[in-house]
């Protein structure tokens, strides 16, 4: 598509499209706005019941956490200004004073305590309790502005998670009532919600109180713009100034605009496609690792996501704690997979299933189709089940997977304990994995305080996976945003899009 | 007309009955709600206690009559993914449908009739060529092609509208044309098919003989008899204009029920697929009706 060749009609109808969007928009020209396009619009502002990133995004303008990861990653003081651990189980944490929530009210340590044990709750639990049960098992308040934190066991990820726990007002949440709470939320975060038009916009207003002073932009809008193309359209329209997830072929289009932008991260998101080790043809090693040697990942990378992705042997992305960079991938050698099969008993190769979604991740369908085609080469027929993602979660959750299976590992705390725990763990569901040197391990990097030495137990964790080859191990994702120029911003490998760190570009 | 209103408005709760109890079975069969809501790391008894706050671990029957009873009482539930009563969160999207909706409505029909008219005068002539086309093209494109190339026409390339989202009448430009264009179409050959049909009839050639002006002729003769088949198709297409509104809603990013509705679907947010059925039901029964009471109107013959 060559939209700018046709850039001189469009200089000329200017006027008339801006006398549309002036008789449209009343909007206060004094006010800086600045717009934000995602998928989906958040189901509810309840940090607790809705867990999907891009509602945890737009929810982390509204809420302020603990802790916060600044843009390179690094954990910096928030809510709380100092921690310590008078034991390895016990931190304590003072609390920011002056803070006031959206409503005026002032914010203590009961709003912590109250915010922490409802989302670690276990009667009628809620959608986040899976990413804080076992890692914190109460909080209570010691004066107005420390609060004591309780942990079964000590966690070495304990600063990274409570980056990831938005602080709830106790009084106002009392006051309303949990549903009202969840359509007009009240935090302590940079921006206040002034609007909500569900499934149309959300409106964010600079709250100017904030701890940390208010922000460059006055006003943010979120937008729920389903399609993809639709998405694109916005930006080019210059309607909207960051979207998410464009598509490789695109880039160029964006680059070749004189007002628009592309922003890649690295990001946390590793793809692979995983194979039920307990069942035929799986159980046997030499079968996993023929399937890797089998795979040519940078071809796949190259060809298929413009070269926008990082081929990982790791089940870590490189952008989070823990990943070894050292690690050696299968090489792409067809021939030594036949000899692996043959020897495994299956010199013709056989024919297996393999699930994934249509539609979840970039380019996923295009990816399995690719991959299958790949296999072929060493006798490998794959038929393929890609429902839309809500069938695939579903099958894949009910456990109901005899061959393999593609998906993607995201990682809420930019920390490979939390890959262990959703992929690898046998105890915490660990897909389709139970090896009990590997759990033991998992064990002692959780309670290892020394940052060196958790990573040297990583290294440690990584090759035996590698060896044990439960995955074809394929590539962490590229995240690509199309941004206006008229904006600072950068993009983080967590998908986070914080307004308070966007500025206006002279 | 009073007992065909009483037919109609006994047909309304078996309507009601028997959709809300089909789509209860489909989307309480096809998937597991708690699994789509809980955060991937849930544990099994986390899963269990969810399943078992929501009521999921009642049988469907159980389920399903305890759904009808408090219906009856105007409870829909809560929407457990909207965190609101199901039927308001519904009714808070149907506006912006209905209005999508009636905006198609008033173009296509503005332009289909009296081009179907135009063009049954003339057959055979350029302009019944281009309403076969508009005929042609329009039933043939899919909405949501027809939905990017009006976008990239006019609102990227010419940046005389938005691209997407609601708030103003020059919003609502491109999605209604979008959604009309199908209904245009049927229209517009309904029109012209059913207007040559009576044109050609004995009392047309009657009043012509005796020197009725063309154009009463028309619009008196022919186009007056034309009208019950029309008002048929039309009322039943508006019906299903109004319950289709996805794709246009999902391409122009217009929010609206279709949408909402799709999404709850997809989540197995049952108390909102159940409301929105109930309210697409309703519609659809009362444009039926309206339709019923129009042959009175039009029709002396069914009037007697």
């Amino acid at each position: 598509m060559t939209m700018h060749t046709i850039r001189l009609p469009r200089a000329a109808l200017l006027s008339l499209g801006l006398a549309v969007s002036m008789a449209t928009a009343p909007a206060a020209w004094a006010q800086s706005t600045v717009t934000i396009a995602q998928g989906v619009d958040p189901d509810v502002l309840d940090p607790g019941h809705d867990t999907l990133i891009t509602s945890v995004s737009t929810m982390l303008n509204i809420y302020d956490t603990l802790v916060q990861r600044t843009g390179e990653g690094d954990l910096v003081p928030s809510l709380a200004t100092e921690w310590r651990f008078p034991e390895p189980t016990v931190m304590e944490l003072d609390l920011r004073q002056g803070v006031t929530f959206h409503d005026g009210s002032p914010f203590t340590a009961a709003d912590v305590v109250f915010s922490l044990n409802r989302y670690v709750r276990e009667e009628n639990p809620l959608s986040i309790r899976p990413q804080i049960a076992g890692i914190i098992d109460s909080a209570e308040a010691i004066d107005d502005h420390t609060v004591r934190i309780n942990m079964p066991t000590p966690q070495a990820t304990i600063v990274a998670n409570l980056a990831r726990y938005p602080i709830l007002s106790a009084s106002a949440f009392e006051e309303m009532g949990e549903d009202a709470y969840g359509q007009a939320p009240v935090g302590t975060g940079p921006y206040a919600l002034a609007q909500w038009d569900r499934n149309e916009q959300i409106v964010l207003e600079s709250y100017d109180e904030h701890w940390r002073g208010a922000a460059d932009v006055d006003r943010v809008v979120i937008r729920p713009i389903p399609e993809d193309f639709i998405r694109f359209a916005a930006l080019q329209a210059g309607e909207v100034d960051i979207i998410g997830n464009i598509a490789p072929e695109r880039v160029p289009e964006v680059e070749a605009d004189p007002d628009l932008r592309v922003e890649a991260v690295r990001s946390v998101r590793n793809m692979f496609v995983g194979m039920n080790p307990n069942v035929p043809p799986f159980d046997d090693i030499r079968v996993r690792r023929a399937m890797n040697h089998a795979v040519n990942v940078p071809a796949l990378v190259e060809a298929i996501l413009g070269g926008h992705g990082y081929p990982n042997a790791s089940p870590c992305s490189g952008a989070i704690f823990g990943y070894d960079p050292s690690i050696e991938p299968y090489a792409y050698d067809p021939e030594q997979a036949r000899e692996l099969l043959a020897e495994a008993g299956y010199p013709d190769g056989f024919t297996v299933t393999m699930w994934g979604p249509n539609g979840r991740y970039l380019k996923d369908r295009e990816m399995q189709e690719a991959i299958a085609g790949q296999l072929s080469a060493i006798g490998v027929r794959v038929e393929h089940h890609m429902p839309e993602w809500s069938e695939f979660i579903q099958h894949f959750l009910s456990g109901d997977i005899e061959g393999m299976y593609f998906i993607g590992t995201g990682n809420p705390i930019l920390d490979c304990e939390a890959t262990m725990g959703y992929r690898f763990d046998s105890r915490r569901g660990g897909d389709f994995y139970n090896r009990p040197e590997l759990d033991a391990l998992i064990d002692q990097q959780i309670q290892e305080l020394d940052p060196e030495r958790r990573e040297e137990i990583f290294a440690e964790i990584q090759a035996m996976i590698l060896e044990d080859a439960p995955w074809i191990f394929l590539y962490d994702q590229e995240d690509l945003y199309g941004v206006n120029n008229r904006i600072e911003w950068s993009a983080r490998s967590d998908e986070m899009i914080w307004a308070y760190d966007i500025q206006l570009a002279d | 007309m009073l007992r065909t209103i009483g037919s109609r408005l006994l047909q309304v709760p078996i309507a009601l009955l028997g959709m809300t109890l089909i789509v209860f079975l489909f989307v309480t069969a096809s998937g597991d709600p708690v699994l789509l809501l809980a955060d991937p790391g849930a544990s099994d008894a986390d899963l269990e206690a969810m399943r078992r706050e929501l009521g999921f671990d009642r049988p469907w029957i159980v389920q399903y009559l305890s759904f009808l009873g408090d219906a009856l009482t105007g409870d829909f539930g809560t929407s457990f993914r909207h965190r609101l009563p199901a039927m308001d969160f519904v009714l808070g999207q149907l506006p912006a449908t209905l209005e999508l909706a009636a905006a198609s409505l008033v173009i296509a029909t503005a332009i289909s009739i009296p081009l179907g008219i135009t063009a049954a005068r003339n057959k055979g002539k350029p302009i019944d060529l281009v309403a076969t086309m508009v005929a042609v093209l329009g039933q043939s494109m899919p909405v949501f092609w027809l939905g990017m190339l009006l976008i990239l026409a006019f609102a990227v390339a010419l940046p005389i509208f938005p691209v997407g989202g609601r708030g103003t009448l020059a919003h609502l430009v491109l999605p209604a044309v979008t959604l009309g264009w199908y209904f245009n179409a049927l229209i517009t050959r309904m029109v012209r098919s059913t207007m040559l049909e009576t044109l050609n009839q004995n009392y047309v050639r009657t009043a012509r003989a005796k020197g009725v002006p063309e154009r009463r002729v028309v619009m008196r003769h022919a186009f007056r008899n034309a009208q019950v088949p029309i008002i048929t198709v039309w009322g039943l297409q508006a019906g299903n204009l109004l319950t289709g509104t996805v794709v246009a809603e999902t391409v122009f990013s217009w929010p609206g029920l279709g949408r909402a509705s799709v999404a709850a679907v997809l989540a197995r947010d049952i108390p909102v697929v159940m409301a929105s059925v109930f309210v697409f039901t309703v519609i659809f029964l009362v444009i039926n009706l309206l339709v019923d009471l129009s042959y009175y109107l039009i029709d002396p013959r069914i009037r007697q």
